[in-house]
C-alpha cells in the first residue's frame, strides 16, 4: 500500500523516498496557481485558433459590376431563336399566342439574373395580351425553359417548379414557393419591346 | 538420402569436403557432422538509414501489425488509394487550369478563362487522360468509401472501441462528397455553373447564418469574379489537406484499435489475437498490387470511356441545361424535388425554406443519423465487451432491418429525381418512398428472424474466451 505523501525514486522504484520538505509551500495556493495557469494556456491555444479563423469572416472578393433592368432598357432575343439572331430587338409580333421567349436588356446580357421570359397569354395589339417574368427560378435560382409546357406553364429544369403565367405567375407545382416577379413591359419609338420600369420584386431565391 | 533445409550449419559431408546445409547438396545425415564454421561470423553490419533513424524500430512496431485478407477488407484501401489517384492527376490539371470566370476571345469565341485553360487541357492528349482519370477516379473514391462504410455498418463493427473511427469515417465521406461538389464548379461549362449556382443557393438558404456560408464558399453572389479562386482553394487544397488529415488519424486508430476479423479468425487465432498478414512485406505487395490494378483500370476505362467532355454541355449561356447531378448527389436532388412549396417555416432565426430542407438539413440528418449509429445502437453500452469479429447480419435483425431501409429510402430519393418523367403525382411519390423501404425493412427483418441462429448457436463478436469445446472422452 502506498503511503501518502511519499515520492518514488524513478531509477529504482522499490525504494520511496522521504516526503520533501515543504516548509510554509502552501500547497492549496501552488494548486490555485496551476489551475489558473492551465486554464491560461487553453484560452491561448483558443485565441490562436480563433486569430486564424475569424479573420475569413472579413475576407472579400472582387465582384462583377453588373447592372439591372431600368425603365426603358430595349428588349432583345436572349439566344437565337423563332428565326432571329440573340441580340436583336424583340417585337410583340415576334410571339405568338401561347408561347414564350426569353430576352435580355440590350448592353446588359451579361447578367444572368436580367433574363426575362415573356409570354403571351392572349391576343392582342402592342403589349396587350403579353406579360413578362423574371426568368430565374425563385426555387434555386435556375433559368426557365423558355418554352411553356404542355399545360401552358413556364417550368423550371431543374427541380420541375412550374408557375403560371396567366396568373401572375403563381406557382402551381414544384418545390419553389414565390411566384416569378414581373417586369412591366412598353413599346419604344421603332415598336419594338422595352422595359416600363425595373423588375417589380427580388429575383430569384431569397 | 535426406534434404536438410538449414542453411546455418556447414556439415562435413564424409567424403573430406564441407557443404552448407541449404543449399541443393544432397547430405547423408547418418554420415555427416556438423563443423566449426571455417571463418568467425562476423555480425552484419547495421544499413545505413538502420545506423542513423533505428528503422528496425519502426519496422517492429508497425511493420508487424497484421491485415486480415479478406476482399471487402481492400475497400478502404480502395478509398485510399483514388485519393492518392485523385492527388496525382489533379496536380498535372493544376498546372494548366485557370481559376477564372473572365471572359476571354479564344479563335474568335468569347469564353470564360477557366473553361479556355479546361478546353487546352482536352487538347492535350496526356492532360485530357488525366481529366479523365481524376473524374473516374473521384467516382471510384465516393463509392468505394461508401461501401467501406456499408460494410462496418452491416457487421456491426462501429461499436466499442471503434465508435471514434466511425465518426472519422463519417467526416471522411462527407469531405469526399464536398470534394466532389466543389470539384463541379471548376470546368465552368453550362452544367458547371447550373450545379454550382443551385449549391449557392442551398448555401443561402441556411438560417441566419446563410449569407456567410454563402459569401466564405462561392466569394459573393455566384457567378460572380471571386467565385473560381475561392471554390479552386477549397478544392485543390483545403478540403484535401483535410482527408489527407482525416485519413492519417483514420489509420493511427486502426493500428491502435487493430482491425476487426471475419468470424473464422476466431477458430484459428486465439480471441483478440489478429490472424493476418504483416504489413511489411506481403500486405504492402497486395496494397501496391491493389494500387496498380486501380491504376491501370482507371486509365483503361477513361482511355475508352471519355466522362464529361466539355462539348457535352458548352460554355454557360443564358439557359439552363436540363441536367441532374452525378449519383452521389442524385438523392440530395431527389429530396429538393420531394419538398413541396408550402414548406415554410418561419423561425426568430430565419426562414426555413423547401431549399434548406431538402438541400441540407434532410441530407444531413441523415448524416447525422449515420454518424451517432453507435450510441443509437442498443448492444452499445459502456458496460459491453469489446465487438472484434465481423457479426453475421442475420444475427442482427434491428440494425440489418434499419440498414435495410435507410439504402432503399435512398434508392427512392433516386427515383424521386425521376418521377415527374414516369407520370407518379408528388402524393403518390412520398407514399412510395415510405412503403417501398418499409416493405424491404420488414422483409429483412422476417427473415433474419426466420434464418437468424438460435441462442446457443449465436456467434459472439466480441473477443471474450469461447467456451470450451466439448472434448470426448478417451476409452
Amino acid at each position: 500500500m502506498m503511503r501518502a505523501n511519499t515520492r518514488t525514486d524513478t531509477r529504482n522504484p522499490s525504494v520511496d523516498l522521504p516526503a520533501p520538505e515543504l516548509g510554509d509551500f502552501d500547497v492549496q495556493q501552488y494548486s490555485t496557481r496551476r489551475r489558473f495557469l492551465k486554464w491560461m494556456i487553453r484560452i491561448g491555444y483558443g485565441a490562436f485558433a480563433l486569430a486564424f479563423a475569424l479573420p475569413a469572416l472579413a475576407l472579400r472578393a472582387l465582384q462583377t459590376e453588373q447592372q439591372g433592368i431600368a425603365e426603358g432598357d430595349v428588349l432583345v432575343f436572349a439566344s437565337g431563336n423563332a428565326g432571329a439572331q440573340a441580340g436583336t430587338a424583340v417585337k410583340p409580333g415576334d410571339i405568338p399566342e401561347g408561347t414564350g421567349l426569353q430576352v435580355f436588356p440590350q448592353g446588359k446580357t451579361d447578367n444572368q439574373s436580367n433574363l426575362v421570359e415573356v409570354v403571351r397569354i392572349a391576343p392582342g395589339e402592342g403589349v396587350d395580351g403579353l406579360v413578362a417574368y423574371s426568368a430565374i427560378c425563385t426555387h434555386l435560382g435556375c433559368a426557365v425553359y423558355a418554352k411553356l409546357n404542355q399545360a401552358g406553364h413556364i417550368a423550371c429544369p431543374c427541380h420541375n417548379s412550374q408557375f403560371d403565367p396567366a396568373n401572375n405567375a403563381k406557382v402551381v407545382g414544384g418545390p419553389a414557393n414565390r411566384p416569378l416577379p414581373p417586369l412591366p413591359l412598353g413599346l419604344g419609338p421603332d415598336g419594338s419591346l422595352i422595359a416600363s420600369g425595373p423588375i417589380e420584386g427580388p429575383i430569384g431565391p431569397e | 538420402m535426406q534434404r536438410i533445409v538449414r542453411d546455418d550449419v556447414i556439415v562435413d559431408r564424409g567424403d573430406g569436403r564441407t557443404a552448407r546445409l541449404g543449399l541443393p547438396t544432397r547430405v547423408d545425415p547418418r554420415t555427416a557432422t556438423p563443423v566449426v564454421p571455417e571463418r568467425p561470423v562476423t555480425p552484419k553490419r547495421k544499413g545505413w538509414l538502420e545506423e542513423r533513424l533505428g528503422v528496425s524500430g519502426f519496422y517492429s512496431k508497425y511493420g508487424r501489425k497484421a491485415f486480415p485478407v479478406h476482399t471487402t477488407f481492400f475497400l478502404g484501401e480502395m478509398a485510399t488509394f483514388s485519393f492518392f489517384i485523385l492527388v496525382v492527376t489533379g496536380i498535372y490539371l493544376g498546372l494548366i487550369y485557370i481559376p477564372s470566370n473572365v471572359e476571354i476571345d479564344v479563335e474568335g469565341e468569347r469564353l470564360p478563362q477557366a473553361y479556355a485553360s479546361v478546353r487546352l487541357i482536352e487538347s492535350i492528349p496526356v492532360a485530357n487522360l488525366f481529366r479523365n482519370v481524376h473524374h473516374w477516379a473521384a467516382h471510384l473514391m465516393v463509392a468505394s468509401t461508401l461501401l467501406h462504410s456499408l460494410r462496418i455498418f452491416f457487421f456491426g463493427n462501429y461499436r466499442k472501441p471503434r465508435e471514434l473511427n466511425w465518426l472519422f469515417g463519417v467526416g471522411l465521406l462527407s469531405l469526399t462528397l464536398l470534394a466532389s461538389f466543389l470539384g463541379y464548379a471548376l470546368p465552368y461549362d453550362a452544367y458547371a455553373v447550373t450545379a454550382t449556382g443551385i449549391g449557392y443557393s442551398i448555401a443561402r438558404s441556411i438560417p441566419w447564418a446563410g449569407n456567410v456560408v454563402a459569401e466564405l464558399f462561392f466569394g459573393g453572389a455566384f457567378p460572380t469574379l471571386g467565385s473560381l479562386p475561392r471554390l479552386y482553394t477549397l478544392h485543390v487544397f483545403v478540403v484535401p489537406a483535410m482527408t489527407a488529415a482525416l485519413i492519417g488519424i483514420h489509420l493511427l486508430l486502426i493500428i491502435k484499435n487493430k482491425h476487426t476479423q471475419p468470424g473464422y479468425a476466431r477458430k484459428l487465432a486465439e480471441p483478440g489475437r489478429v490472424l493476418g498478414v504483416p504489413f511489411w512485406p506481403y500486405q504492402t505487395l497486395l496494397a501496391v498490387q491493389l494500387l496498380m490494378l486501380m491504376f491501370g483500370g482507371l486509365f483503361i476505362l477513361s482511355a475508352l470511356v471519355p466522362i464529361h467532355p466539355l462539348e457535352a454541355y458548352g460554355p454557360p449561356g443564358p439557359e439552363t441545361p436540363d441536367v441532374k447531378p452525378d449519383w452521389y448527389l442524385l438523392w440530395v436532388y431527389g429530396f429538393l424535388k420531394m419538398i413541396p412549396s408550402g414548406a415554410v417555416l418561419s423561425t426568430p432565426i430565419g426562414t426555413i425554406g423547401p431549399e434548406f430542407l431538402g438541400g441540407l438539413l434532410f441530407p444531413g440528418l441523415i448524416f447525422g443519423l449515420m454518424a451517432l449509429a453507435p450510441w443509437l445502437d442498443s448492444t452499445n453500452r459502456p458496460s459491453v465487451k469489446r465487438y472484434e469479429y465481423l457479426e453475421p447480419p442475420r444475427q442482427a435483425p434491428v440494425r440489418l432491418a434499419i440498414g435495410v431501409f435507410m439504402l432503399a429510402y435512398v434508392g427512392m430519393l433516386f427515383f424521386a429525381a425521376y418521377y415527374d418523367e414516369v407520370g407518379l403525382t408528388l402524393a403518390q411519390m412520398w407514399y412510395l418512398s415510405i412503403v417501398i423501404p418499409g416493405a424491404l425493412a420488414t422483409a429483412a427483418l422476417l427473415w433474419a428472424k426466420w434464418a437468424g441462429p438460435d441462442a446457443e448457436q449465436r456467434f459472439d463478436p466480441t473477443a471474450e474466451e469461447m467456451p470450451d469445446e466439448e472434448v470426448p472422452a478417451a476409452h
